[in-house]
């Protein structure tokens, strides 16, 4: 019996760490497979930074203003990420039927969103550095970073912040029809508002920036201006704030995604709505 | 033809130019099942809100930019052209988007577009009326736009110096090239499978930078100057700006008269119109010989 049970746990974590290499396979191996998705995903994001960059431009802002649209673009990415590739994922996936596979396949829902989540982060990393590099040497922007480990610190806690809330959002969107959508939709521009994409929080007001930390993008933000852009009066509140802020997030939202993905699952199968398409 | 033989004389599908009646056949269902896509998966209140905060909170994006590039207050000229600028272009995003997103939407969400097409109008008056839709809901988020700006932050727009014929003209003949546009996507989208979405976007990303909605022209690099004069868009946003200020926003277009805008204008939509035209039924053709119009992907 006590060999069974030891045989019987590192199968199944092997089966959920062969489950999430498999989901992510496909995004890390996809970067390179259409290049018309790679070209738009790395030019698309350039049209608005130049937008947004000749907008400040016009309006006499300071050039540094540019590198706030640079890193902006950087962070929308992942958001995007998020909201499209994880949040509304799992809708997709009932559409073209691998949903009702996935909860039947001998492993845990949490490590196909676990594989998501890498296989995104690595495939926004690879369209993200492209865009923010070129974008960086047409406008001729530099960041000056004095501590690379710091800033390479609290963007691993963003990701694992924004990305436990996709996860999140994934189980939750199980319930949704085409609200996903909608949803997914709903969410772009008032998260660029809020998480001052373009501009410092503070611009916000206390309060306005201060409610918007709920969304780990702006704390990340924050706090990644913070760390590389000379201006000590550019941040909303102090760093070591913010990493809190971004660990406690991270905590949450995973814990989040466990729970919400077990309930919502079992609501979607009482409602029969797992393998619902066309809603 | 013998009894029991099926005709299938309609190899080319039905022409375009058709009978109103027939087109409106075919134009006022498709305008009503758009504004069902668009509408009916949430109640009213959810509906409204969803409309109006996207286009809503672009548009504070905007105005925090401009307070923190400014740091002046938003009763300037300046902030009146960059927030009307930046609303009418959401009629541009949303039909873009709208024409070209229905192709991929009813052939592979829906799979449907193989009973569109062979109904017996054609494809062109189905994707117009999809399009209708998008642009009652884009007209209602922009007014309330306007409208917000006028009461909330003390917009320089007033109703009585509006020059209504010349900004009605205007605004008629960008919304004809958008729709030219907006077809020639939906073409492109009949003879591509993975680019949903993202055409429209590019498309959209491009004008938005070249036309001057939120800027003026001049700011660009010359050549992008150059290419923007030959694109409707650049003088669509210019005369909408002359018949709502009295003025635009470009010193580049300045000397120009506003009898010269609304020329290049209506030259430059012919022109577009034609082009955009030739596009989707050249797709047209290119996706039904190829066997692909209704082609699942699974993407």
């Amino acid at each position: 019996m006590r060999t069974e049970t030891t045989d019987t746990i590192p199968r199944a974590l092997r089966n959920n760490l062969r489950a999430a290499w498999g989901r992510a396979y496909v995004r890390v191996i996809g970067v390179n497979r259409e290049l018309s998705w790679l070209l738009m995903d790395i030019f698309m994001p350039l049209f608005n930074i130049a937008a947004y960059v000749y907008l400040y431009r016009s309006m006499g802002a300071p050039r540094a203003y540019d590198g706030f649209v640079i890193l902006g673009a950087l962070m929308t990415a992942y958001w995007l990420n998020v909201l499209w590739s994880m949040a509304a994922q799992f809708y997709w996936e009932r559409e073209i039927g691998h949903l009702e596979l996935y909860m039947l396949a001998p492993i845990s829902p949490m490590a196909v969103l676990f594989g998501m989540s890498f296989g995104g982060i690595f495939q926004t990393t690879v369209r993200a550095v492209a865009t923010v590099a070129m974008g960086a040497l047409i406008f001729g922007v530099r960041f000056q970073v004095a501590n690379p480990l710091a800033v390479l610190g609290i963007f691993l806690l963003t990701l694992v912040a924004l990305y436990g809330l996709g996860m999140t959002a994934a189980s939750l969107f199980l319930v949704y029809g085409r609200d996903a959508w909608n949803l997914s939709n709903l969410f772009q521009e008032p998260v660029f508002l809020l998480s001052g994409i373009n501009f410092p929080v503070k611009a916000l007001g206390f309060w306005t920036a201060a409610a918007a930390c709920v969304i780990p993008l702006t704390l990340g933000m924050d706090a990644l201006r913070q760390l590389v852009f000379d201006d000590p009066g550019i941040g909303f509140i102090s760093l070591g704030w913010e990493v809190l802020g971004l660990a406690a997030s991270g905590a949450i939202t995973l814990l989040a995604a466990w729970k919400a993905l077990k309930y919502l699952e079992d609501l979607a199968k009482r409602q029969g709505r797992l393998t619902l398409k066309w809603q | 033809m013998a009894i029991g033989e099926v005709s299938i004389e309609k190899k080319e599908g039905p022409r375009p130019c058709q009978s109103f009646r027939e087109a409106w056949r075919s134009f006022a269902p498709a305008a009503w099942l758009g504004w069902q896509i668009e509408s009916n998966w949430t109640d009213l209140f959810t509906f409204s809100v969803f409309t109006l905060v996207r286009p809503l909170s672009g548009a504070l994006i905007v105005v925090v930019m401009y307070l923190v590039a400014t740091r002046t207050n938003t009763q300037t000229d300046l902030f009146a052209q960059i927030y009307t600028g930046n609303a009418l272009f959401t009629y541009l995003g949303g039909v873009l988007f709208g024409m070209s997103w229905v192709i991929h939407e009813d052939r592979e969400h829906y799979e449907m577009i193989r009973y569109v097409y062979i109904g017996t109008s054609h494809l062109y008056w189905y994707l117009l009326g999809r399009a209708v839709a998008k642009f009652l809901v884009t007209t209602l988020s922009i007014v309330i736009l306007l409208a917000a700006g006028k009461l909330a932050l003390g917009l320089r727009l007033y109703w009585a110096t509006i020059d209504w014929p010349y900004f009605l003209t205007a605004f008629t003949l960008g919304i004809i090239s958008a729709t030219g546009l907006g077809l020639a996507l939906a073409g492109w989208m009949m003879i591509t499978a993975r680019q949903a979405g993202m055409v429209s976007e590019v498309a959209a990303g491009v004008f938005y930078l070249a036309c001057g909605f939120l800027f003026p022209i001049d700011i660009l690099p010359h050549w992008v100057q150059a290419v923007a004069r030959w694109v409707p868009f650049t003088w669509w946003n210019e005369g909408m700006k002359r018949g709502l200020f009295g003025h635009g926003n470009s010193q580049a277009l300045a000397g120009l008269s506003n009898g010269t805008i609304l020329n290049w204008l209506a030259l430059s939509t012919v022109v577009f119109g034609v082009l955009s035209f030739a596009a989707f039924f050249g797709a047209e053709r290119l996706a039904k010989r190829r066997g692909i119009l209704d082609q699942l992907t699974s993407f």
